[in-house]
């Protein structure tokens, strides 16, 4: 019976002899293995005995095995004990692992060719590109209640996260009324950084209870805004120059 | 019990945490690669051997160690490029089906420190390749690394075949199995077994001075 069964199986006795074994252990093991021991690699051989002494239940370890077509091979290996005698399951994992075995052979080939000293100066390349990004949209305070946020440089997704943190940081950290972003300086904007840009005027909107304003449109970036559908949460102006003439003559008023 | 630090690397090295083990070696106070290698990175393999045959970790959780393990030390220890003529030379490598590389790569490195000049071929390098490697670039040192059981009779084959090229080169047998069993029969009384870091140090040392009093 126990000869179809539809796993390499071999029952043993407590000295490691052997008994029956199934169709497919036939299969699976050397021809002229008797003993349990000799189905398995010499470095299996310490782990092998601590499942040798008869116990309850049933316990599953990796071993090394010695097949007939393969020296070595890696193999799930379950043991029951009834009485005196005690059951023995293989199932070769082999298979399973060898796809990692290919995957750190390719990281092998890929670490051997690598020239760290070329690694490292990307790294600190990527470290400055992070501070460049941080630099391009500096939240500039321009009294109690007014803010400027020149952008510099093309906008991108990257750009814009990091021009974000600093900017709802700011924004919180002060009570400001009118926050402006300023395009002059501003480069191409893609279709990513137009959307983290679409958010970040949003949550400062929710923040401020008061739409932000952008000045400095080009007719260029006037094309880009719109062709994405967004709803701007925003007002437009024309210049900072305008804007603070503005402000100068609403602070002059009273005093005239 | 206070774990040590061999111990803490190996558990870095399991987590996959490469940023971590790099930190953590960097801010041992002893900053001697031999230190290193013989205090630090091969009790953590050899624990995680221990792991293993403990049933503690798989086969898997093993190559993702290596791995990091790998990652670490070709970070910290990088092949100096620099062109300078070395005058000896040496070639390390596994046997054909060995997967354990990590040892020999240490030993390449240290090599390197002295002086040699080295071609470090990592794992499972077939007979034909090494010797036609060896037959061009005639080394004065091969190095070989074996660690399990069934490739031990192909490492007669190995040392008998690349101790027989023209330059003589002188074989060192080196692996985990080394230092466990007695490799002798396997050498041909052509190979210089090393057991560990301490001994290829010393045949390191002994060879200094053999030139020099030569």
């Amino acid at each position: 019976m126990s000869c179809a069964l539809p796993v390499p199986y071999v029952k043993i006795d407590k000295d490691g002899v052997i008994l029956v074994r199934s169709q497919k252990a036939k299969e699976l093991l050397n021809q002229n293995t008797e003993t349990i021991q000799d189905c398995f690699d010499e470095e299996s051989h310490n782990k092998l005995m601590k499942y040798m002494v008869p116990f309850k239940g049933e316990k599953t370890f990796e071993a090394n095995i010695k097949g007939k077509d393969q020296p070595f091979l890696l193999c799930d290996v379950s043991v029951s004990w009834e009485e005196d005698f005690a059951h023995v399951v293989f199932i070769p994992t082999g298979n399973q692992v060898q796809g990692l075995e290919e995957k750190l052979l390719e990281l092998r080939m890929r670490l051997s060719t690598t020239d760290f000293e070329l690694f490292e100066k990307k790294e600190a390349l990527e470290e400055a590109l992070k501070r460049l990004d941080e630099l391009s949209g500096p939240f500039i305070p321009i009294s109690e209640k007014m803010a400027f946020v020149p952008l510099f440089g093309d906008i991108t997704e990257s750009k814009m996260i990091t021009v974000t943190g600093n900017a709802l940081k700011a924004a919180y950290e002060g009570q400001f009324e009118e926050i402006f972003f300023d395009l002059s300086a501003t480069g191409e904007i893609d279709e990513n950084g137009v959307q983290k840009l679409s958010e970040l005027f949003r949550m400062l909107h929710y923040m401020n209870g008061k739409p932000v304003k952008i000045i400095g449109v080009k007719p260029k970036h006037a094309r880009q805004l719109n062709s994405l559908n967004v709803n701007w949460p925003v007002y437009f102006e024309s210049s900072l120059k305008d804007v603070l003439i503005e402000h100068l003559q609403i602070g002059k008023a009273p005093q005239s | 019990m206070a774990i040590s630090d061999a111990e803490k690397l190996a558990r870095l090295f399991l987590d996959g945490n490469h940023a971590e083990a790099l930190r953590f070696i960097k801010e041992q106070p002893n900053q001697n690669k031999m230190v290193l290698f013989r205090d630090l990175f091969t009790p953590a393999m050899y624990m995680i051997g221990d792991l293993w045959e403990n049933n503690e970790i798989s086969v898997a959780d093993e190559h993702l160690a290596t791995g990091v393990c790998d990652f670490v030390l070709s970070r910290l220890f990088q092949v100096s490029s620099e062109e300078t003529r070395r005058k000896k030379k040496a070639m390390f490598l596994c046997l054909q089906g060995e997967q354990h590389y990590l040892g020999i790569k240490m030993i390449n490195s240290i090599f390197e420190d002295e002086g040699w000049e080295t071609k470090y071929f990592g794992a499972s390098l077939p007979l034909e390749y090494a010797l036609k490697s060896a037959l061009q670039w005639k080394p004065e040192v091969i190095g070989l690394s074996v660690s399990i059981v069934y490739n031990l009779p192909v490492l007669k084959n190995y040392v008998r075949t690349l101790g027989a090229l023209p330059n003589k080169p002188d074989i060192l047998i080196g692996g985990r199995l080394a230092e466990k069993y007695d490799l002798e029969p396997y050498t041909n009384n052509q190979g210089i077994i090393i057991k560990n870091l301490e001994q290829a140090e010393k045949w390191l040392e002994e060879y200094r001075e053999e030139r020099v009093n030569a």
